[in-house]
């Protein structure tokens, strides 16, 4: 079955992400549907999922260039009693950059889809409210990414 | 609260407890207590950020405050305390969370604080 670009991309990043080794062992997944209940939240989870995508055509080159925006969620219960929060919420700050820092230089030219990530943000760094309301940690990596697509190919 | 609070948390909760009454466990960093407890009907409602939606059960727990005992000493219902409960099918822990950000986690149901109605969010569910 064909599959769109995004999704794709989204495959292919959920792959990188999983083929790499970060300090915590979570199973990087790609989904279309974000939600997800609370008590399914224990230990993480990261997810992947599609966001927007532009596209442009450059010149008489029949190129397009196609800016998509994929989203990499990190989402986990709090274990510990809330005097322990602190330290938890480090650690799990401190997974989040080593996912940023491997997102940031990733470069995917040795097979299709071949992609450049051209920037990401950390929005929320963690959320306030789900810290307050559920003690949830949850941080959103917006990733951005730059395919060159062959119109004539 | 009114005069009405404190009759129902005077004779309506100990009859409302003694018919439909469960046993949970309490647990604290000092320890755990089964205690005897009413459960309200479970609800779900979801917390949004940067949407994403993260559904959260939710339900109260009214329990008689002179109950909350540990170690020897009373204490009050805190933000990462866990009440267990066992449903027909599954073992439910709940963890006591205030249900917004404005709210605190429990509440005197009368004025002298006998009753407390605990606010718990769903954390795990296992079968039994």
């Amino acid at each position: 079955m064909a599959t769109s670009l995004l999704a794709d991309i989204a495959i292919a990043l959920t792959a990188k992400l999983n083929a790499e080794t970060f300090t915590k062992a979570l199973t990087v997944a790609r989904i279309y549907d974000p939600e997800v209940k609370l008590e399914e939240l224990a230990g993480g989870r990261i997810v992947v999922f599609p966001a927007e995508e532009e596209s442009r055509a450059v010149d008489a080159r029949n190129i397009d260039r196609r800016n998509l925006v994929l989203h990499v969620a990190i989402q986990a219960k709090l274990e510990t009693s809330s005097d322990g929060d602190t330290e938890e919420i480090d650690g799990w700050l401190a997974y989040v950059d080593e996912v940023k820092e491997y997102l940031n230089r990733l470069r995917n030219m040795d097979e299709e889809p071949y992609f450049v990530v051209t920037g990401i943000e950390h929005r929320p760094a963690y959320s306030v409210r789900h810290l307050r309301e559920s003690r949830l940690f949850f941080a959103l990596i917006i990733v951005k990414v730059r395919v060159m697509w062959n119109m004539s190919a | 609260m009114t005069f009405a609070d404190e009759f129902f948390a005077a004779v309506g909760l100990p009859v409302l407890e003694d018919q439909h009454g469960q046993v949970g466990v309490y647990a604290t960093d000092a320890g755990e207590i089964a205690v005897t407890m009413i459960v309200s009907d479970p609800e779900t409602r979801q917390l949004w950020e940067a949407e994403l939606p993260v559904a959260v059960n939710r339900l109260d727990f009214l329990i008689e405050a002179s109950r909350l005992v540990i170690g020897g000493q009373l204490f009050l219902p805190t933000k990462g305390h866990t009440i267990s409960i066992v449903t027909e099918d599954y073992e439910e822990v709940y963890e006591v969370l205030a249900p917004g950000s404005d709210m605190d986690c429990y509440e005197r149901v009368n004025v002298s604080g006998t009753w407390l109605r605990v606010h718990g969010k769903l954390i795990s569910r296992s079968a039994v």
